[in-house]
This record gives C-alpha cells, structure tokens and sequence, in this order.
C-alpha cells in the first residue's frame, strides 16, 4: 500500500513516531524475546514451576489369623505442628488451643519456642492426629503450620516386633523384615512437575508438565500366625518368670512347608515406643542373628546320622561307663545313675542325653572305636550339607548370622573337635538352623528352607496371592530314618515326663539341651542355657509343628527340662487344641 | 431529471489496456486512511488476544476445581486409612482379650473329648 502524505502534515509526523516507537519495540522485543530467550524462560521456570514429590505408600505387613491375612504394620498419616514464631500474633491463644487440642503430643514447655523470634520453623507437637489437626486450623492461628508426616501403626503392639523391625525417621527400614524387604515395601516415589499458581496449585497451562505417579510399596503377608505368635509370646514371658531367667526365645514352625509360625524373643519391645527402648539388644532377633552352641538337642542330628548311615539302631548297645575318653581329653556325661550305666541301648542315650553315646556314634561312624577322617567327613557331611547348619538358612529377615561348623578339613577340626560337636559344642548355630535342620529330620528327610513370606496382597488389600512353596531338598535323610527319629524323640520326651495333661494322646516328641557357655574363653557351669526341641501332631507319620525354646540369664545355671521344656509343653497344648488335632487315645 | 452515481466505474483503457480484461475498476467511495488500518488491526488483535486469554483462564477455572477434588480425595483417603486403623485396633488380640465380653467369659467346669 502506497502511503501520500502532504508534505510537513500532522498525518505523516504521527506516522514517523509511531513508526519510530514500534521499530523501538521490535528491537527490544527481539532482543528479550530472542536473544534472551533461554534466560528469561529459565527465570520464568524458576518461579513458575515447581517440583513435588509424590510419595509411594510403604507397603504394609500382613500376618495370618488361621487362613485369614490380618493386617501387623499400617501405615497413618499424622501432623507435626510447627510455629514462625515471627508471625505468631497471640502466643497464648496458640499455648491454649495446643494445650487443649494436642495436650498428649506437644513438646515439653513448646511455650518457650515462640519465644525464638531469630528462627522461622520450631516444632510444637508431633504425631497429631488428623482430627486434632483440623481442629487446630479451624482456629485459624497466625504462625502455625502443619506438615503431613506417615508412620508405622502397630495395632497389634508389640507383638512380633523383633521379627517385623521398624521404620526409621528417615524412611528407612530397619532389623527384622522391614530391612531385609525395603526395597519391595518402600516402592519408588513419583514426580508431579507443574506450573503452579501463587498458592502452589498445579495449572495445566504447560507443556512443560510432567507426572510419573508413585509406585506403592508391596503388601507383603507373613507366615506368621497372629494368635500362635501371641500364645507364644505369652508363655515365654511366663516362663522367663518362672524360671528367673532373663531372655528367652522361641521358633513355632510348621515342619512340612518350612513356614514361621511365630518368632519371639523376652525381652522385646514396643515399635511405637522406640524412644523407650533402652537396650538396643532387645532390637535384635536372637532366633536368626544369635549362634550359640546349642547343646544336646543336636544329639537328635547325630541319632539321625548314625541310623541313616547304618551305624546304629535305637536298640544298639555300648558299654557306658560314664566317661569316654577322645585323645587327650575326657568327656563325660551330666547324669551318672546306675541305671543308665553298663550295656545300654542308643534310644537311653537320647532319652538321658548321654555325651557317651552320641560319641560312640561318632566312633561307629569311623573304625569304630575312634573318630577318624572319614567319620568326621560323613559327621560334617550330615550336620553342614544335609542338615545346613552353620551357614544361612536366606530366611527374609535382617541381621542373620552363619555361625560355624568347623570342616574336618580345618587345622582345629579333628577328633576331639566333633566329640564336642556330637552332642552340641564346638560349633555354632541359630536356633532357626536348628528348627529347620530337625524339621527335615522329622517330616520324612526333606530339608525345606525356612520361609516368613507367605504371599502378597493387592493394592485395594482385599485379594491375597499365595507365594510359592519354598525350595526344597528332599532326601536329607531317609524316610524310614526319619520315621525311626520320630519314635526316638517321642520316647525321649516322655521319658522323664508324665505329663497326666492328655498330651499323650498325641504324637508328641522332644529332646531337652543344656549348654554350657563360653566366658573369657573357657566353659563355666554355672551359667547354662536350657533348651528344648520337639514336634507334635496327632499322629506319629504327620508332625504338625516343630517347637524350639531358649531360657538363659547372666550367672545362672538353667536346664532345658525344667527351664524350656514347660515353655514347650505349654505351647504344644495349647497348639493342639488350636490346630484342632484329633486325639488318638 | 438528474441523478447522482453512487458508485465510480474507473476507465482502464488508458493504461495497459488488453484483450479479454475488464475495461473498468471497482472502487468503493468510504476511503480508510493509514492510521485506521492500524487502530483496526490494533483491535482484531486485542480481540483475538481477549479470546486467547478467556480460553487460557477457564482451562485454569478446571485445575482450581481439579485440584479441589484431590484434596478432597486426600481428605477422605486419610480419614479412610484412620478408620482402618482404628477397625485394627478393636479388632486386635490384646483388645479382644481384655473385652468386657472376654473378661465375662467363664473356664468350663467339665470338658470331654470325642476320640474319632
């Protein structure tokens, strides 16, 4: 378009400037627009959006009621009230309504905090509840505000905690399964990256919006069953009581799937009171990360050993004197009676737990009158490859130990080594290698590895997925071997016990064990633990339940028989009528 | 009798003229100056800016009420997870066990068993 103007008219001078002004604009606009752009587009950012973290759900922790998944470990929402004391207007409005709304959760004397006008962010009370919460903003308090914090619930207390863990403040799974399963429980947080407004309210505007949504933790389910894990908490704190000991522990398993029926320790602790643990000992899982020698219920081992390679039967004899020596040193037996002295026969060396017999076992297995290379090897064979003792059993749960079988091989592993180790010392193992170890010498010879994962439940938490069977390794030991070791270890329980409680209507079995323990490097007597082992079920061909306990205090001498062994019978009556066995008297 | 022409037919003939071309020019009499072209493209682009910017404002209105409704979802989600918790606890071991129900509960004076 061709443009006439008069020449000097007022047309064309508005013309010039306002073309002078736009050509201004452009220069400025190209050079923010263009030149600057990837400044001013990085400040604009900057203000503009933000980045927020969207939490995974932890995964919460199931245990079995029967066959019913009941929830151990919740997760809940709960607020951290915090003050700015430079923006607090009226602090005795704030001091009254956290006094009268939050009273149990405030600091101690949370007054003086709004006092400390150099800070902008001190805490006044933690764990508030949703309801306190919203309570306390409908008061509308200059200053004061809320951050949403998640944390473990226990509605069950502290039942199993040793074997659960805790969840520290940073997130982090600590002990027991919430370690040894962080990974899965912890799920991966999601990133909500968006243009917000002033008051931070995500704006679609943006192509520059980014969501990857959480990916919650797994529910996981425990094979631990609430009520026998209560049970057997229960009696051993009551026997602990009455034994006048100071710790104990236990294992319920079930001996043809390898699952953890329940896991206790005294003392334990409660999860939601961690500030109140005074100990960090009780945090600990003895039963999986304590190896101690575990005394004469390795004796049913060395039985099952000697029967599986044709050493010996239950009615094989040897002439007991009461003492035996091995190379330079003399073993001898707890018991000295005349009863149990001259030909006596194997299934009496069990029931009265005699050091003798387990070591003629041993020599039966060499030459036959000593314990050579080869006797060592099978012993070794049996106790490290068959029964796995001495390394890890892989159970899901934090901190557990190996402890050691020494290998004939070794410079320390001769004869006088497994004379020791035949009926209990010399080596050291957790009582769960032990539980999983006699499991396989009583279900038929197949080793199961232990397991405490029974399976996962969706999202929602209403459809439960069974975990598959943990691995097995059948032929530990020979049915018919197995089937011998049952009746051994049944006459073994009632040999010095007449129970007159009806438990002999079922087919129950045990074997009692008292260790010395090691202190400054050497044996002392007067401070035992007492142990006891044993099985039952309604029948003698299908255990239903395979029970270990462990009674010990500093200074004090505990056997297993009067020490674990009521502990035992305790839960094994108790577990008769809960897994509804039917009597066969 | 006169009459005046509304509209001005340009003759062409003088300038360029060639075979099969229209001999005259439409040519309307309202002229627009330089400086109303620009005041009207001024406007169609306030106009068409109004439009853009009503449209960015009510996509905006949607996340406002979008991001109402997720809090409200928090809300309930938290009050839900409360509630289970709270199911959890009444219906825990301990709390069953130290129930009036329970407490009321006597031991059997006599107790036989079925051998099958």
């Amino acid at each position: 378009m061709e443009l006439h103007f008069s020449q000097g008219s007022r047309a064309k001078k508005i013309a010039v400037v306002t073309i002078a002004a736009v050509a201004i604009f452009i220069v400025r606009l190209f050079y923010i627009q263009v030149l600057q752009h990837d400044v001013y587009v990085a400040q604009a950012d900057k203000e503009q959006i933000k980045q927020f973290t969207l939490h995974a759900k932890r995964g919460e922790i199931y245990a079995m009621d029967g066959s019913t998944p009941t929830k151990l470990v919740m997760n809940q929402t709960v607020y951290t009230v915090w003050a700015d004391p430079t923006q607090v207007t009226d602090k005795s409005a704030v001091v009254s309504a956290l006094n009268d709304i939050a009273g149990g959760n405030v600091r101690d004397n949370f007054a003086q905090y709004l006092d400390m006008k150099h800070s902008r962010y001190q805490v006044l009370a933690t764990k508030v509840t949703l309801q306190q919460a919203e309570m306390l903003k409908k008061k509308r308090l200059a200053g004061i505000g809320f951050d949403a914090v998640s944390q473990r619930v226990y509605p069950e207390g502290q039942l199993a905690s040793q074997v659960l863990g805790f969840v520290d403040a940073n997130g982090e799974g600590r002990y027991g399964f919430e370690q040894a399963n962080d990974a899965q429980l912890k799920g991966k947080d999601g990133l909500l990256k968006t243009v917000t407004d002033i008051r931070d309210v995500p704006l679609t505007v943006s192509d520059k919006n980014i969501r990857q949504p959480a990916v919650n933790g797994q529910n996981m389910v425990l094979t631990i069953d609430r009520s026998i894990q209560a049970e057997t908490e229960q009696a051993l704190a009551d026997g602990v009581q009455k034994a006048g000991a100071d710790h104990a522990s236990a294992i319920v398993m079930d001996p043809s799937t390898g699952k953890v029926l329940a896991m206790a320790n005294v003392p334990t602790y409660d999860p939601s009171q961690l500030n109140k643990v005074t100990d960090v000992s009780a945090l600990n899982n003895d039963t999986v990360s304590a190896p101690y020698e575990a005394g004469s219920d390795i004796k049913t081992f060395t039985v099952a050993t000697g029967v599986d390679k044709g050493a010996i039967t239950p009615e094989s004899t040897w002439d007991n004197t009461g003492q035996i020596q091995v190379g330079d040193i003399t073993i001898n037996n707890a018991t000295k009676i005349p009863q149990i002295t001259g030909n006596v026969t194997m299934q009496t060396a069990l029931n009265w737990s005699l050091n003798t017999g387990m070591v003629t076992i041993a020599e039966r297995l060499g030459d036959g009158s000593n314990i050579t290379y080869s006797a060592r090897k099978i012993i070794y064979d049996y106790f490290y490859n068959h029964f796995r003792l001495g390394q890890k059993t892989g159970i899901e749960l934090a901190n557990e130990q190996p402890g050691i079988v020494i290998s004939p091989d070794a410079q320390d592993g001769g004869a006088v080594r497994y004379s020791n180790m035949v009926f209990g010392q010399g080596m050291d193992v957790t009582m769960l290698q032990v539980v999983s170890g006699f499991s396989a010498v009583i279900n038929g010879g197949t080793y199961r590895k232990p397991a405490i994962i029974n399976g996962v439940m969706s999202d929602d938490g209403t459809t439960f997925t069974p975990a598959k069977a943990s691995t097995a390794y059948p032929g530990v030991i020979s049915p018919a071997t197995s089937a011998t070791l049952r009746e051994m270890v049944h006459q073994s329980h009632y040999a010095t016990y007449n129970p007159h409680d009806g438990s002999d209507r079922y087919f129950i079995g045990g074997k009692t064990g008292t260790s010395q323990t090691i202190i400054n490097g050497k044996y002392v007597n007067n401070q035992t633990i007492g142990t006891y082992l044993g099985f039952g079920g309604a029948t003698a061909d299908k255990p239903r339940y395979v029970i270990m306990i462990e009674v010990s205090a500093k200074g004090k001498e505990i056997d297993g028989g009067t020490g674990a062994k009521p502990i035992f019978n305790t839960i094994s009556n108790w577990l008769i009528n809960y897994l509804g066995l039917t009597s066969q008297g | 009798m006169s009459y005046n022409r509304t509209v001005q037919f340009n003759s062409r003939r003088q300038t360029n003229w060639q075979r099969n071309q229209n001999t005259v020019a439409f040519a309307s009499a309202v002229k627009l100056g330089p400086i109303s072209h620009t005041v009207l493209v001024a406007l169609m682009i306030t106009v068409l800016g109004l439009i853009y910017l009503t449209q960015a404002t009510r996509v905006s209105g949607y996340d406002y009420a979008a991001n109402a409704i997720s809090d409200k979802i928090s809300s309930l989600t938290e009050q839900k997870d409360n509630l289970e918790v709270e199911n959890a606890r009444l219906t825990a071991l301990q709390t069953v066990k130290n129930s009036n129900v329970a407490k009321a509960m006597t031991t059997p004076t006599d107790v036989q068993s079925v051998s099958e």
